[in-house]
């Protein structure tokens, strides 16, 4: 079963008196645990596809499904409910809140919820996640104390910290040189394996592309090209 | 819990500057609040107890009327067109209010005024309490100086006349009013019209604490008090008459009387031939019969009740209202401020005043902290929408900006409450003079040593709390409304 379906989806923004139709009946599905990318240019309409994957946008027509479930009807509430509980985001420019350090930009998300977690247990979670991204030595220092890099590993693992079932990544090395980036990708990957959580890349950085199973590329609003890769006998892929 | 105030908290420090100016209009506010709203208090509390203590007592007791009636007589536009009622069932009402476990003391009192006139020349006005002399010194022991002469005895006739009143004719009229002068009283009243009383004067007082209105005051033997105001005296005794005035009347008797003037005249014969001159003569000559001091228990305008404890007000007050209903008895009790007249008022009516521009300035500060918040939050708009879309639900982030509003407001507040409580300490130990008669009647007495009022403390916190949440809430209703996407796009 698909855990995200896209059906006919369209987006179209009111610039005003001018109407832009960034996305055009666009439809796909991505599986369970899949590691994959939705490429294309500037303004093909990748970022608004993956803000109405995460919940934070809406389609003007068409229905987004999130584990079975369409969005279209949800209160804000729900939605919300759903972004906290299914969902994680690691922004292109990392949005991180400045006043809370590296340790408590973790922790956040968790604090958002009403399950009660064992504090101890908490704690080492939030430390194996900061050990996995590599900043056991920052723990304490806040946002405007770290490189982009360390900015976007402590998004990662903010976004992986509620253990959501699928984690959302907006141009995610876009802001980062090479290195770095592929450092993060590795991360990715690493978590993809472990925790089977469903990672979808919004990308045009070819090195991103490489290493996905499942590739939908765009062009002005439509896709033109879907494919998978990676694994030889297809595994994966939707019938 | 933890995390709103460690945001909150860190978000203020961040933001010096805003939290600065938005924490000083505050502190400001708050010492303008709690100093203004203290010295008010104290100040009518000094009103009050002034009032209570010299004049009014906590209560006062009269008959049924509509308007405002004080202890000088109605004090509205209907004042000359009628009488200020006298209590009904006076004796009844007296022996029920002195039953009562509270009430420490009592005190009867007329009201009227009269137009003086010493010889032919009329010097004046004044406002006269008509009193039981030992009654009323009883009562308000503290607040009587006499200048010169006594008060008058029970049963007398007399006047003791306001210093201010003589010091006036002295000034304008070149008369100097003695003790022993006798002046002419002229009262107009609805029932009978009007009525001139010639009375001595036996004193001339002050009181200790007064005010332009107060300083009006004479006091009048009941007796006289009664005639101007044109009370119907429930008074009836036997007349005793001297042998020359029993040979005046003669024969005559009530059928005589009734029957008219000529029968009078024809009827009316006497063994003994009278001079007239002679009678008048005799009766000069004649001391006045001393009567016995005794309770006057004819018409009285006010019945004032001076409680044990003022807390018992609110119970009397109740009481009474069963007795005069259960008895079908038509008066009414008035609270001290009822019956203490215009300027006692004034105080309220300027802490009313004070008030409304509190009022202003907590709304000008709400504006003023609305901005600067709304400067703040939009600002964040796009790590509230960051918030927004990792899970937080639009009441986190309400509860997040009123968590930073009410911690700057309440850090403020208090700093505010601190201030203006020393600010009223320093006031209380050197005491503000009254420099003049407008002061003191605001302040209650000549000089006014202002507390930190809990009520004043009472009012700062809820004025911190509703700008506090005012505030907040449409900065935070603008970025709530913002769907997270774009809320993060406004970076």
């Amino acid at each position: 079963m698909a855990i995200i379906e896209l059906q006919d989806v369209h987006k179209i923004y009111s610039l005003g008196k001018t109407e832009v139709h960034a996305v055009k009946g666009v439809s796909f599905q991505i599986a369970s645990g899949e590691f994959a990318s939705v490429i294309g240019p500037s303004g093909s309409g990748k970022s608004t596809i993956l803000n109405m994957i995460g919940c934070i946008d809406q389609p003007t027509s068409g229905v987004v499904r999130i584990n079975g479930t369409a969005t279209s009807g949800m209160s804000d509430r729900e939605l919300t409910k759903l972004r906290h509980q299914s969902l994680g985001f690691i922004f292109q420019s990392f949005n991180l809140i400045p006043v809370l350090d590296v340790y408590e930009n973790i922790e956040f998300p968790l604090l958002l919820g009403k399950t009660a977690i064992p504090k101890a247990e908490v704690r080492d979670w939030i430390m194996y996640l900061i050990e996995q991204v590599g900043l056991s030595g920052h723990i304490h220092h806040r946002p405007n104390e770290l490189s982009g890099g360390q900015r976007q590993r402590v998004a990662i693992a903010r976004a992986l910290v509620t253990r959501p079932a699928i984690v959302l990544a907006d141009e995610p090395t876009a802001n980062l040189d090479s290195k770095t980036g592929q450092s993060i990708l590795e991360l990715m990957r690493k978590m993809n394996a472990e925790l089977n959580t469903t990672f979808i890349f919004s990308t045009h950085d070819a090195s991103i592309v490489g290493i996905t199973d499942h590739v939908i590329r765009l062009l002005d609003g439509t896709i033109v090209e879907e494919r998978y890769q990676n694994k030889a006998d297809g595994a994966g892929a939707m019938s | 819990m933890k995390i709103l105030l460690r945001i909150a908290w860190r978000n203020l420090r961040k933001q010096r500057t805003k939290t600065l100016i938005v924490g000083v209009i505050m502190v400001v506010g708050i010492v303008v609040l709690v100093v203004g709203n203290s010295l008010m208090d104290s100040a009518t509390r000094g009103v009050e107890r002034s009032y209570t203590k010299n004049y009014t007592g906590h209560l006062i007791i009269s008959g049924k009327h509509n308007g405002r009636l004080t202890l000088f007589g109605f004090q509205d536009m209907t004042a000359m067109e009628r009488s200020v009622p006298h209590i009904p069932e006076y004796e009844q009402v007296l022996e029920y209010v002195r039953s009562l476990p509270y009430v420490e003391q009592v005190n009867p009192q007329i009201t009227a005024s009269a137009l003086l006139s010493i010889g032919d020349e009329a010097v004046g006005a004044t406002q006269l309490f008509g009193i039981d002399p030992v009654q009323y010194r009883s009562m308000f022991p503290d607040n009587i100086e006499l200048v010169a002469g006594e008060f008058f005895a029970p049963g007398e006739q007399g006047i003791v006349l306001s210093a201010a009143v003589a010091e006036r004719i002295e000034r304008r009229h070149g008369i100097t009013i003695k003790p022993g002068d006798k002046v002419l009283l002229t009262g107009v009243s609805v029932q009978t019209g009007m009525r001139i009383r010639e009375v001595p004067v036996t004193g001339i007082f002050r009181f200790v604490q007064s005010n332009p209105q107060l300083d009006m005051i004479s006091l009048l033997d009941a007796a006289n008090a009664r005639d101007l105001a044109g009370l119907v005296v429930g008074h009836a005794e036997v007349a005793e008459l001297t042998e020359q005035e029993q040979a005046f009347l003669g024969e005559l008797d009530i059928d005589c009387l009734l029957s008219g003037l000529d029968n009078l005249i024809v009827e009316a014969e006497s063994e003994t031939v009278l001079d007239i001159e002679d009678l008048f003569a005799s009766l000069e000559s004649e001391p006045a019969p001393s009567a016995e001091y005794k309770e006057d228990t004819g018409a009285w305008h006010f019945l004032i009740v001076r409680l044990t404890d003022e807390k018992y007000v609110a119970r009397a007050a109740a009481d009474l209202a069963s007795f005069f209903a259960a008895n079908d008895i038509p008066a009414q009790t008035s609270t001290w401020l009822q019956g203490a007249g215009v300027t006692a008022e004034l105080g309220y009516g300027i802490k009313n005043i004070f008030n409304g521009i509190v009022a202003v300035i907590a709304v000008v500060a709400v504006i003023i902290i609305m901005n600067t918040l709304v400067i703040s939050v939009t600002e964040r708009t796009a790590e509230i929408g960051t918030m927004r879309a990792i899970g937080a639900q639009k009441s986190f982030v309400w509860k997040m900006v009123l968590c930073e509003t009410l911690l700057l407001t309440g850090i403020s507040g208090a700093v505010g409450i601190a201030v203006g409580g020393a600010i009223l300490g320093v006031l209380n130990t050197v005491g503000i003079k009254a420099t003049n008669m407008f002061y003191e009647i605001i302040f209650g007495g000549p000089v006014l040593k202002p507390q930190l009022s809990l009520s004043a403390v009472f009012t700062a916190v809820i004025v911190v709390l509703v700008v506090g949440v005012v505030a907040s809430s449409y900065p935070a209703s603008i970025v709530m409304k913002m769907p997270p996407v774009r809320a993060m796009q406004s970076e």
